[in-house]
C-alpha cells in the first residue's frame, strides 16, 4: 500500500516535472514573443506618430469637426489615436501569435474565432467613426445654412440630421459584425421610412400651398429674391 | 511663354492668327444678351476714335451663355463694321468659350494666356452685363497702364452711401492695413493690367482653383498690391450693371472666403509688416449717392440675434472667449441701442481670418459662421449713418481703417500663434 502511494505520487511527481519541462520553454518563447511584439509595436507607433505629424493629419481633422469631436468625447488627438490603435493591433497579433505556441487546443480555438472576427469588427469601427464624421460635418452645414437663411428651428434640422446619419451608419457597424443583422434593417426601414411618410403627408397636407408655390418656383425658374437692392460687394 | 495647355486648339489658332498687340480688350459674359451688344459698340467706338494707330486685339470669353449671347455679339461686331467702315480699321475679334458660367477663374486664366501669348502691352477687362457702357471707361482703364507704365488699374464707381458695404466694412480697410495701399475696388469689374503683370500671374500656379472663390479680379488686385508692380486706381463713375440674383450669404461665402485665400497665399508679403504708402488716384476716390434704395433693416438685427444664439457652439470655437462673449452681450441689447462698434468688428475679422488660417473649422462653415456678424454689423452700419453726410461717412471710414491699422499687431501673432477659442 505505502508503495502503491509512493509509486503514484513519484508517477505524478515526474509527469508534473517533464509537463514542466515541455511547457517552460513555451511559456518562454511566448514571453519573447510578447516582449518582442512589444518592442515592435511601439517602435511602429513612434513611427507612424512621426508620419502622421509630418503629414499634418492634426490639421485635416481640425477641419473635418473630427477634433471637436474627440475632445468632446475626451479622447486623445487625431494623431494619438491612431498610433495607439497601431500600437495595440500590432502588440495583440503578437499576444496571440504568443499565446498559440502554449499549444492549448481549446484555447486557440477561441483564438482562432476572435482573429476571424477582428477584421469585421475593425471595419464596424471604421464604418461607425466615418458616420460619426458624416454626421457633424453635416449636421453643422445643416445649422448654418438654416441659420443664415433664416428658417425656423435650425438646432431641430441639424440634429436631426446628425441622428438619421448616426444612426444609419451604426446600422452599418452593427450589420457589418453580423450583430441583429435583421433588427437593424428592419428597425432602420421602419424609422426612416415614417420619417419620409411623415414629412410627406405633413408637407402634402399641412403645407399645400407653400408645396404649390415651391414647386412653381423650382420649375418656372423664377428669379431668386435678393434680401434688397443693395449689393454687398 | 509657358505651355498654355489649358487653351483649345480653335482659340489657339485665332490668338496665333492675329500676332502681337499693342492693347488687348476683353469682354467677360454670360448670358448677357440684352446687354452685351451696346458693350460692344462702346468698346469699338472707344478703341477706333481713341488708339487709332495701336494694333488691338478684341476678345470675348463667354461663361457658356445659353441666352443667345453669343449671336447678340457677332449682331454687335457686324453692325460696329458697317458704322466703321471708313476708319480703314479692322478689330480683330476673338472669342472663346472659357466654361464655367459666371465664375471668373476660366475667363480671367484665357484672358491673361492670351495678353502673354499676343505680347499685349496693357490689356482691360470689361463685364458685359454693364447696362451704360460708357465709352470713355476704356480711355480711362487703358491709358494709364498703356502710356504711363502701370502694372495694374483698380476702378473707383461712384456707389449708393449703402451699398458695397462688405467691400468698405471688410475687404478695403483690411487690405489697406496689411498691403499699405488703399486700393478702394478689389473686386472691380472692369480693371486694367500690363503685360508684365499678366505675365507674373500666370506663372503662379493654383489661384485658379483655390483662389477662384475670391473673384479673380481680387486675386489680380491682391497680387499687384503685394507684388513690385506699380498700382493706381481710377475713378469711373457710376456703375450701372444687370442685377445679379446672388445672395448675401453665398457673396460672403465667395468673397470672404477668397479673400482669406488671398491673404493666406500672400502671407510672406505682409507678415512682416508693410510700409503704408500712397496709391495714385486719378479723379476722385470717393463719390457716395443718397438716393432712396429698398433695404430690409428690420430684419438683419433679428437674423444677428438668432445667429450669434444658434452658432454660439461654432463661434465659441472661432474666436476668443473675449469677443464672443461681447458679441452674446450686444445680441441681447436693445434694437436701439444696438452697435457693433469698429473696436469689436475689426478684432473679429481678425480673428476670423486667423482661424481660417488654421483651419479651425471646415473653412466653407467657418466663412458661413461670419454670415450673421455681418449682418449685425450692417444693421449697426444703416442705423448710423442713416442721415449722415458723405464726408463723414469718409471720416468713419477712415476711423475704421485706423483700427484696422492699429489691430495689425494682434493680428499677425494670432496668425502666427495657434490658438483656440474658449467655450
Amino acid at each position: 500500500m505505502k508503495d502503491l502511494v509512493v509509486h503514484a505520487f513519484q508517477q505524478a511527481h515526474d509527469n508534473f516535472a517533464r509537463m514542466l519541462a515541455e511547457f517552460l520553454p513555451r511559456i518562454l518563447v511566448m514571453l519573447i514573443i510578447i516582449l518582442v511584439g512589444w518592442l515592435a509595436a511601439y517602435l511602429l507607433k513612434m513611427a507612424i506618430r512621426g508620419i502622421l505629424r509630418l503629414a499634418k493629419v492634426e490639421k485635416v481633422a481640425e477641419e473635418a469637426g473630427t477634433s471637436r469631436l474627440l475632445r468632446k468625447a475626451a479622447l486623445p488627438t487625431m494623431t494619438e489615436l491612431m498610433s495607439r490603435a497601431v500600437f495595440w493591433i500590432t502588440w495583440l497579433g503578437f499576444i496571440i501569435v504568443g499565446v498559440s505556441v502554449l499549444q492549448i487546443v481549446s484555447l486557440q480555438q477561441q483564438i482562432a474565432n476572435l482573429m476571424s472576427l477582428l477584421p469585421q469588427v475593425f471595419v464596424a469601427f471604421l464604418v461607425l467613426f466615418g458616420g460619426m464624421i458624416a454626421a457633424n460635418f453635416f449636421s453643422r452645414a445643416t445649422l448654418l445654412a438654416a441659420v443664415n437663411r433664416g428658417l425656423p428651428s435650425p438646432k431641430v434640422l441639424s440634429e436631426t440630421v446628425r441622428i438619421v446619419i448616426g444612426f444609419l451608419a451604426l446600422s452599418m457597424a452593427l450589420e457589418q459584425i453580423g450583430l441583429g443583422k435583421q433588427t437593424v434593417e428592419i428597425a432602420f426601414s421602419i424609422v426612416f421610412g415614417s420619417l419620409m411618410l411623415g414629412l410627406a403627408i405633413a408637407f402634402g397636407l399641412g403645407g399645400r400651398d407653400l408645396a404649390q408655390k415651391a414647386l412653381e418656383k423650382q420649375f418656372q425658374r423664377k428669379e431668386k429674391e435678393r434680401e434688397d437692392d443693395l449689393s454687398p460687394l | 511663354m509657358r505651355e498654355q495647355g489649358f487653351l483649345s486648339d480653335e482659340f489657339l489658332r485665332q490668338l496665333i492668327s492675329v500676332g502681337n498687340v499693342d492693347l488687348l480688350l476683353a469682354i467677360t459674359s454670360h448670358n448677357n444678351s440684352k446687354t452685351i451688344g451696346r458693350v460692344v459698340r462702346a468698346v469699338e467706338e472707344s478703341l477706333l476714335h481713341n488708339f487709332p494707330r495701336e494694333r488691338v486685339a478684341l476678345l470675348n470669353v463667354d461663361g457658356g451663355s445659353r441666352d443667345g449671347s453669343n449671336q447678340a455679339l457677332l449682331e454687335a461686331t457686324s453692325l460696329a463694321k458697317a458704322d466703321f467702315f471708313g476708319s480703314l480699321r479692322t478689330l480683330r475679334w476673338i472669342t472663346t468659350n472659357a466654361g464655367g458660367g459666371e465664375a471668373q477663374e476660366n475667363k480671367l486664366r484665357n484672358i491673361l494666356a492670351a495678353a502673354d501669348l499676343l505680347h499685349a502691352q496693357a490689356c482691360a477687362v470689361v463685364s458685359a452685363s454693364l447696362e451704360n457702357p460708357d465709352p470713355n471707361w476704356l480711355v480711362s482703364l487703358l491709358t494709364p497702364v498703356y502710356r504711363d507704365n502701370y502694372d495694374f488699374l483698380s476702378p473707383l464707381y461712384s456707389r449708393h452711401k449703402f451699398d458695397g458695404l462688405l467691400t468698405r466694412q471688410l475687404l478695403y480697410p483690411f487690405g489697406r492695413a496689411l498691403y499699405g495701399k488703399a486700393m478702394r475696388e478689389l473686386r472691380g469689374t472692369e480693371f486694367a493690367f500690363s503685360g508684365r503683370l499678366a505675365t507674373h500671374c500666370l506663372s503662379k500656379e493654383g489661384w485658379y482653383n483655390n483662389g477662384s472663390e475670391a473673384g479673380t479680379e481680387m486675386w489680380m488686385a491682391i497680387a499687384a498690391m503685394s507684388g513690385p508692380f506699380r498700382c493706381c486706381q481710377i475713378y469711373l463713375g457710376a456703375k450701372s450693371q444687370a442685377s445679379s440674383s446672388t445672395g448675401v450669404v453665398d457673396v460672403i461665402r465667395h468673397a470672404v472666403k477668397g479673400f482669406f485665400w488671398c491673404l493666406e497665399s500672400t502671407d510672406s508679403r505682409w507678415l512682416h509688416g508693410v510700409t503704408p504708402e500712397p496709391l495714385k488716384t486719378i479723379g476722385p476716390d470717393h463719390q457716395v449717392s443718397s438716393g432712396s434704395v429698398r433695404v430690409d433693416r428690420k430684419k438683419l438685427f433679428p437674423m444677428y440675434q438668432n445667429g450669434i444664439g444658434q452658432l454660439s457652439q461654432i463661434l465659441g470655437s472661432i474666436l476668443d472667449p473675449d469677443t464672443h462673449a461681447e458679441l452674446v452681450r450686444l445680441a441681447a441689447c436693445n434694437e436701439k441701442e444696438f452697435r457693433l462698434a469698429h473696436q469689436l468688428w475689426v478684432r473679429t475679422c481678425y480673428e476670423f481670418a486667423a482661424a481660417y488660417h488654421h483651419s479651425q473649422l471646415n473653412r466653407d462653415h467657418l466663412v458661413q459662421a461670419f454670415v450673421p456678424i455681418y449682418r449685425g454689423r450692417v444693421y449697426s452700419f444703416l442705423t448710423k449713418h442713416r442721415s449722415s453726410s458723405s464726408d463723414e461717412m469718409e471720416a468713419d471710414l477712415e476711423e475704421l481703417c485706423q483700427e484696422f491699422e492699429h489691430q495689425k499687431v494682434f493680428f499677425f501673432e494670432r496668425w502666427r500663434t495657434k490658438e483656440q477659442g474658449g467655450s
